[in-house]
Formats: C-alpha cells, sequence, structure tokens
C-alpha cells in the first residue's frame, strides 16, 4: 500500500511488519497501556502493542512513525506510520510517562523547545564549554615543568637556524650578552641563549624555553642600544611569561572547542570548517596581542629595575608606528591582523609605564656608548 | 530545482520534505550536547541528523528510516580506538626494537624508521578498501524503506584487487585511467546494494563516463596551459571552470541514475547544471554571509537538489521482495575511521 498523506483525523495507518514492504492499512488507536492497529481487511487479527515495547516515536514527513522494541535477536521490529497529530500527542504524552528518566526528560524537552530556545542553549553551551576549555587548558602550564618549555625550545631551535645564517661577531655577542645576563635574575626559572641571524627583517623573537633571536636587520636599524635593551626585555619577557608555550595550550584549546560544535552531527561540512578555521586564527591573534601586552608590562619592570629608561624601547616603536603609517591603506587591515598591539594603543600604555618610572636623576645608561653602539652594530649586517 | 511539470510523466521523483529550520535546530542541540559533553555526543549527533534526513526523504509516499543507534556508534569508535592505540603501540616497539637491533647486523638504524614508515603506509593503504566496505555495509544496514532494510553485499577481496589493478592501471597510463577507477567502484557498490532480497543493477558504460570526464580533462589542460602564458588568463580559465563544473557534476549524476535500475524499474537523473549551479553558489553565499551559521538551510538545499532530481520509473513489484537483515555488519568501521581522524587531528596538533 502507498500513500501520499494521510487523513489526519480518522487514526488511518500503515502497519509494515518488517518481512515485506507491502504495508497493510488500517486504524490506529490507543489504550491505557498499549496501542491497536485494526487492520482494513477483518480477516486479520488487530495487533496490540504494549506502550512499553515502543522503542520510538518520531515526526516523518507528512505524519508520524511508531517503531517497536527489537525483543530477541531474530525478532523483526514493526513500524506504524500514521497521520493524525492529536492521536500522537496522546501517544507523546504516555510514553512521557512511561520513561521518566531525568536524561530521557532533559533530552524530550530540548527536542520539543521552539528554534529560539534551542540557539539560545546552544550559545549559552557553547559560549560556557568555550571559555573554559579556551582558558582551562591554557591554566594548565602552571602544572607542567619548565622542562616542558625547554624541551618544546629544543625542537623549534634546529629549525629556525636551518632557515637563517648564524652571525658570530664578537663585538656585538659581548654587548648584547651582557645586555641579556644583567635582564635575567637569580629568580628566573629560564637559562637565556642569545642567537644573532643575519636578516633584514626588523625583529627579534623568543622560543620556549630561554632561545633568543636577535635579526641584524633589527641591530642595524636601532638608534641606541636602549633600544635593543627594551626589545630584549621584552623577549625575556615572552619566555618568562611562558607565552610559547601559552599559546600553544590556548589555541589547542580554541580548535577542539571549534571542533567540538563546526558542523556538529552532519557530514560534509568543510565549508564551515574552513570560515572556523580562519574565525580561529583571527581570535588566536587577538589573545597574541594580549601577551605582547603582557610582555611589554614585564619588560619595563625589568627595566625599572636596571634603572634603565622605557624611552629606547618608546623611540623604536614610535619609529615604526610612522614606516606603517607611511604604508599604504591596508595598513589598518594588516595591523589588525598583526600579532601585535596597534601602535597607537601600544605607545599609549607605554609611555604611561615610562611616566611611572623613577625621576629622570635615577635613571642610568646600560653601559655601551652611542659613539660604540654605532661602530659594532652592523657587524652582522652582510 | 526540478519542475514538478518537468517530469516525464511516468516518473516519480524522490523528495526531500525536510525544512531549513528543523536542520537549524537539530544543528544547535547537537552542537550543545557535543560541546557539553567534550565530543562524547558527537555519535548520538550523527544518528540524530541521519534520521531526521531520512525519515524525511520521501519515495512513492513513504520515507526512509535509519536505525544506527548514538550507543552503538560509540563503540565502535571505542574499538577502533583500542585496535589503532593498539597498532601504533607495536609500531613504536618495533621501531625502538630495529633501532637497537638493526646496528648488531652492521646496518643503518635508520632503517629502522624506513620499515615502520612503509608498514604504516601499507596498513592504511589496505585500510581504505577495508574501510570503503565496512562503512557502506553499515550504513546499508541501518537504511531503510517501509521497514525493510537495504545491505550492501561488497567483499572486501574483491574490493581490494579492483581498487589495486585500477590504481596500477592509472599509474602506468600516468593518471589518464583514474576517472576509470571511480567509474568501478560506483559500478561495484549499486550492483553490490540491495533492498530487501532484490539487488539494484547498472549499466553504465565507461566509454559514456569519459565522455563527460574529458570536459574536466579539457579543463585541467587549459588551467595547465594558462598558468604558462598570464595570470589572468590562469583566472579567467579557474573561474569558467569552477562555474562550468555545477554542468558536469549534474551530468555525472544523471548518467549514474539514468543507468541504475531496480527489478528491471530504471531510476533517471534529471539534474540541470543550472539547478547545480544555482544551488551550488547560493549555499556557498549563504554560508559565507551568515558565518556559517546559515550552513543547515544550505544542506536542506543540498538535500532538495539531490532528491528532486533522482526520478524512479515506477513501483516495482514489491510483494516479491523478503526482508533480509546483515547481521555482520558493524559500526567498528565507521569507528575506524573517525578514530583515525581524531587521532590525525591530535597528532597535527602534537
Amino acid at each position: 500500500m502507498s500513500r501520499t498523506s494521510f487523513n489526519p483525523r480518522d487514526g488511518e495507518a500503515i502497519y509494515y511488519d518488517g518481512r515485506s514492504p507491502v504495508g497493510s492499512g488500517g486504524r490506529l488507536h490507543l489504550d491505557a497501556n498499549a496501542i491497536f492497529f485494526s487492520p482494513l481487511d477483518k480477516s486479520k487479527p488487530t495487533q496490540q502493542i504494549p506502550l512499553a515495547d515502543i522503542a520510538e516515536l518520531s515526526k516523518i514527513a507528512g505524519g508520524f512513525r511508531i517503531e517497536t522494541r527489537k525483543r530477541g535477536e531474530d525478532e523483526v521490529p514493526v513500524q506504524i506510520e500514521f497521520g493524525d497529530p492529536v492521536l500522537f500527542e496522546r501517544i507523546q504524552r504516555a510514553l512521557d510517562e512511561l520513561h521518566s528518566s531525568c536524561r530521557k526528560r532533559f533530552l524530550r524537552r530540548l527536542d520539543r523547545s521552539s528554534i529560539v530556545g534551542k540557539l539560545a542553549f546552544a550559545a549559552a553551551a557553547i559560549a560556557i564549554m568555550g571559555f573554559t576549555l579556551v582558558r582551562g587548558v591554557e591554566y594548565s602550564h602552571h602544572f607542567l615543568p619548565v622542562s616542558v618549555d625547554e624541551a618544546l625550545g629544543q625542537r623549534v631551535y634546529p629549525r629556525v637556524v636551518k632557515q637563517f645564517t648564524v652571525c658570530t661577531n664578537k663585538p656585538l655577542e659581548d654587548a648584547l650578552g651582557s645586555m641579556l645576563q644583567s635582564l635575567t635574575d637569580s629568580s628566573d626559572r629560564f637559562t637565556h641563549k642569545l642567537t644573532i641571524v643575519q636578516s633584514p627583517i626588523q625583529n627579534a623573537m623568543a622560543l620556549p624555553g630561554g632561545d633568543i633571536f636577535v635579526f641584524s636587520g633589527l641591530l642595524a636599524a636601532s638608534e641606541s642600544p636602549e633600544e635593543i635593551y627594551g626589545i630584549l626585555a621584552h623577549e625575556v619577557a615572552h619566555v618568562e611569561l611562558r607565552h610559547s608555550l601559552r599559546t600553544f595550550l590556548r589555541t589547542s584549546g580554541l580548535f577542539f572547542a571549534s571542533s567540538l560544535v563546526v558542523g556538529a552531527g552532519f557530514d560534509g561540512a568543510e565549508a564551515v570548517e574552513l570560515i572556523a578555521e580562519f574565525s580561529n586564527t583571527l581570535l588566536a591573534l587577538k589573545y597574541s596581542r594580549g601577551y605582547e601586552r603582557e610582555a611589554d608590562i614585564l619588560a619595563a619592570k625589568k627595566l625599572n629595575k636596571q634603572k634603565v629608561s622605557l624611552d629606547g624601547l618608546i623611540a623604536f616603536f614610535k619609529r615604526n608606528q610612522i614606516i606603517l603609517k607611511k604604508d599604504s591603506g591596508w595598513n589598518t587591515v594588516l595591523r589588525f591582523l598583526s600579532s601585535h598591539p596597534m601602535s597607537s594603543e601600544r605607545m599609549e600604555y607605554l609611555e604611561k609605564l615610562s611616566s611611572g618610572q623613577k625621576s629622570e636623576a635615577s635613571l642610568k645608561s646600560i653601559g655601551i656608548s652611542a659613539l660604540h653602539w654605532d661602530a659594532i652594530k652592523r657587524g652582522c649586517v652582510n | 530545482m526540478v519542475k514538478e511539470n518537468e517530469h516525464p510523466a511516468s516518473m516519480t521523483p524522490v523528495r526531500f520534505k525536510g525544512r531549513g529550520w528543523d536542520l537549524m535546530g537539530i544543528f544547535a542541540s547537537n552542537a550543545a550536547l557535543t560541546a557539553l559533553t567534550l565530543g562524547i555526543y558527537t555519535f548520538w549527533a550523527k544518528v540524530r541528523t541521519g534520521k531526521y534526513l531520512c525519515e524525511h526523504t520521501e519515495l512513492f509516499g513513504s520515507t526512509f528510516d535509519y536505525h544506527a543507534t548514538g550507543q552503538e556508534r560509540f563503540n565502535g569508535f571505542l574499538k577502533a580506538s583500542g585496535y589503532i592505540i593498539a597498532f601504533v603501540a607495536v609500531m613504536a616497539g618495533t621501531y625502538y626494537g630495529l633501532k637497537e637491533v638493526i646496528p648488531l647486523f652492521g646496518g643503518d638504524p635508520a632503517y629502522a624508521s624506513w620499515f615502520v614508515n612503509i608498514t604504516v603506509v601499507v596498513t592504511f593503504g589496505l585500510l581504505a578498501p577495508l574501510l570503503a566496505v565496512g562503512r557502506r555495509r553499515y550504513k546499508m544496514a541501518r537504511t531503510s524503506w517501509r521497514n525493510v532494510r537495504f545491505s550492501y553485499h561488497g567483499s572486501t577481496k574483491e574490493y581490494c584487487k579492483m581498487v589495486f589493478r585500477s590504481s596500477l592501471l592509472a599509474i602506468v597510463t600516468l593518471g589518464l585511467m583514474w576517472p576509470a577507477l571511480w567509474w568501478r567502484i560506483r559500478k561495484y557498490n549499486i550492483e553490490h546494494t540491495a533492498f530487501g532480497s532484490e539487488r539494484f543493477a547498472f549499466d553504465g558504460k565507461l566509454g559514456d563516463f569519459y565522455r563527460i570526464q574529458a570536459k574536466n580533462l579539457v579543463f585541467w589542460l587549459a588551467l595547465a596551459v594558462s598558468l604558462f602564458i598570464h595570470h589572468i588568463l590562469f583566472i579567467a580559465v579557474l573561474i569558467a571552470y569552477l562555474g562550468y563544473r555545477s554542468w558536469i557534476a549534474a551530468a555525472l549524476h544523471n548518467y549514474y541514475w539514468s543507468h541504475t535500475s531496480f527489478m528491471g524499474k530504471r531510476f533517471q537523473g534529471a539534474m540541470t547544471g543550472f539547478d547545480h549551479f544555482t544551488t551550488t553558489w547560493a549555499s556557498a553565499a549563504l554560508i559565507v554571509l551568515t558565518l556559517g551559521v546559515g550552513f543547515p538551510f544550505a544542506y536542506a538545499m543540498r538535500m532538495r537538489l539531490i532528491a528532486d532530481s533522482t526520478l524512479v520509473a515506477e513501483m516495482p513489484a514489491l510483494d516479491t521482495i523478503v526482508a533480509s537483515n546483515d547481521k555482520g555488519a558493524s559500526s567498528v568501521y565507521e569507528g575506524l575511521s573517525e578514530a583515525s581522524e581524531a587521532f590525525d587531528a591530535l597528532s597535527e596538533l602534537l
């Protein structure tokens, strides 16, 4: 028997016995503890199905479907399809009374809630779990020994070195070495090691565990040793604050959280996965900007402890800001995508930190004259 | 979409009657519960979605059904994870063992890594056909229409042989025979699928399939040539290809379905390139503009396109069909695929 739609009122139903795809038409009605299917063919007996034997009651296109529980290995479940929404409601209520475990009640309530309710629940659950996972996984760095940072750094170090030419220049190494030494003290958890590499890039970077790379382009572009001193203090702060490990943990948490919800339960959600990946990258950059700020603050404290002015660091960033402003209109986008804070925002808090430093009289130089610095700073420029 | 009056009088379309909002509700619940259970609910979520899609796909007035359970799929995943962990442990043991033993015979310890890598590649190569057969068998065994299950009778050995021979041929012919592999797999899958006691049949010719694939080949060649001429030309050819792919995809859909039959009753593919084009790009725009949130609506659009453009000549003689239940179908293969993905993501992260 085939159908295109059921008459919703008269309890019309089709019974599929699971042995043949040919269904038998009949009427369905509900009693106190069972449903009864009475075939239209009066020669066939009425089927009684106890409510406890109903495994599933579901909405299907154009009607509803009941499936019975499979009692034995060889027993075939029966399906009955019908179109009466009132009968559906009544069977549903009867089944609700029968199966009243907490989990089932919750799932039923969620299933029957409006789309707004479902979306609100999803938004709340995703926000709570997302925040907990990202923050929780990052927080776990407190329980990881510093040897984890060192092991990570040891893994990355050869790969970085492979990409650049390492420069050995005694006067520069001595100058930078002494700066680095004065920035670390007995309370530091890591041993810092300096590597100068030949590259026009005006940057420095820190690996987890203590290795710090300084690019020759940065040294050549500096106008005073205090600028480099400030930047080294910033990189040491990254190491001390374990930013590489924390970035790894936070990103892992972020990607895990997003993998849970993106296309949840749907196959073939590649387009959405791509968008999620892009959003995750943007979020990860936002977190990096937070770490940069943390490193700036700790660097300021270190400079303060050494009684060295923050002016060198500020002068370097200001010069970079001017260079950026001279560039094309893509700058706003590029700066947004940057892992560093917006320059103006950075200037603002650095200047605030600088004004909080001790009086000018108490500040001292770092012991390398500007003349000597000018003579050695290009030592690694190819 | 295929319009009602476009169908030949005697043909009945498969209909997808699901709604985007319903799918959105399912997606929201799935996402919330998967997040709250740290991913465990994903198995129940997949079943829930599969069930909705089947229950809202209609043929001759009767909807399909999906009988897998979340628990069953979760168990499959756990078993599969156990197998993978055991395999990784054995491989790690072998690696460290060989690294010690090989130098005793004067060999280079680097061979240990070679041996393990080759073993892993061969194992996963052999696993691919096993997964393809096992997953299809499970999916078919859990899908029904009018309470009679579908089934898949492909054998892993035959499938492996077919894939191996066709892959070898494709390599020898510098990739020219790759489409033949896809064709053989599709033909094999259709011919080994049954509804109750009756099997489906496929009578497509490889030549006709190649005529459709030739259009792909022309575009690939044009892309390669334009790359050497000018980048603007390359982008123009790429855009043309991205658009024309819809016509190729529609032709393939129509080719497969128009050569498939069941109990002598023929199916027919009635997709037009324009339908595919509008659905694909409207879905893409919807996903991008809503930052992925409109994904369930795009999913519903796609389901509707596929269902509505698949027609059946007439109802076969159902009274001759006897139900059969494939008790050997296991969720472990589905679990193996999911566990491999999970372990792959984990290893990428680390």
